[in-house]
């Protein structure tokens, strides 16, 4: 997880993989007021070249993303 | 009812423009496919599009931009049934379902799949510059970039995009280019954007290595020689 500036949470059972080169990020929150929050069961991966960044979640310059699982 | 349009130009299925409303109810499909740009639903300029029981449509641009829903300048675009969207684009970007510029789309969708096939971005959903997506139902979420930047869901300059979804979400490019800093995301936000996805299963987000000629050439993935 890759956070510059900004905030990231993330509870329950988030798993990541990646399967990744230098470029690639998995969750990313850059920037003051940028938000990314991850509540359960998701699953994130990730493969990246050397040559472009890679994001499974990105947030930046105040944005905010959230995710949330459904319970059942 | 079922619309299917093939021609030269810009070919659109369902199209509201400058303060204009089309309502359909009823089963509907849509097949369009352009020579240079294709769009299944299109509303722009204070306009509305409704349809009430979309089951499919299919948007392809032979050469050029293809968009399986799009709104533009303060228009809107609701739709129910839950059907699916499919975006092929050759030479051109392929977009999902996209507001632009204060404008709404509110959909039950089953499944999006978009994929430019060459030289062009992917996107599935997205909200650019004020503008508001809702979208439920949404079993799964594709996109594929052969030539450009890919994207499932995309928000820019407090863009607001909410999925309701029981699938997955799975973004690839095969050439990702740096631009801004993204190649490829799954979900991305920028510019005081907000994105909500309650459900989701997987989110695989995949950048792939441009492949030289020699590598093609041999079936290899892309190595320094």
């Amino acid at each position: 997880m890759f956070v510059l500036g900004g905030e990231l949470n993330a509870s329950n059972d988030v798993s990541i993989t990646a399967d990744s080169y230098n470029a690639s990020r998995y969750t990313n929150a850059a920037g003051t007021g940028s938000r990314v929050t991850i509540d359960g069961d998701t699953d994130i991966d990730m493969t990246g070249p050397d040559t472009a960044d890679v994001f499974g979640v990105y947030a930046a310059l105040g944005a905010t993303v959230t995710l949330i699982t459904m319970w059942t | 009812m079922d619309i299917e349009i093939s021609g030269d130009g810009r070919i659109e299925g369902l199209a509201a423009e400058h303060n204009g409303h089309v309502n359909v109810s009823g089963d509907t499909t849509i097949n369009v496919t352009g020579e240079t740009e294709a769009a299944g639903i299109s509303a722009n300029d204070g306009s509305s599009v409704a349809v009430n029981g979309l089951s499919t449509i299919n948007a392809t641009a032979l050469s050029g931009d293809a968009s399986g829903v799009v709104a533009n300048a303060s228009s809107d675009i609701a739709l129910t049934g839950g059907g699916s969207i499919t975006v092929d684009a050759a030479n051109g970007n392929a977009y999902g379902a996209y507001a632009y510029n204060g404008s709404t789309i509110n959909a039950e969708i089953g499944a999006i799949t978009a994929t430019s096939t060459s030289e062009g971005e992917a996107v599935g959903i997205g909200a650019d510059n004020g503008s508001d997506v809702t979208v439920t139902g949404l079993n799964g979420l594709t996109v594929t970039a052969n030539g450009g930047n890919a994207a499932g869901l995309w928000a820019d300059g407090y863009g607001k995009i909410s999925v309701a979804m029981s699938g997955d979400i799975s973004v690839t490019s095969t050439s990702p280019v740096e631009m801004a800093g993204i190649g490829v995301a799954g979900i991305g936000a920028v510019a005081n954007s907000d994105v909500t996805v309650t459900g989701l299963n997987n989110l695989t987000a995949r950048g792939e290595q441009p492949r030289c000629g020699r590598c093609i050439n041999r079936g290899w993935q892309h190595r320094r020689h």
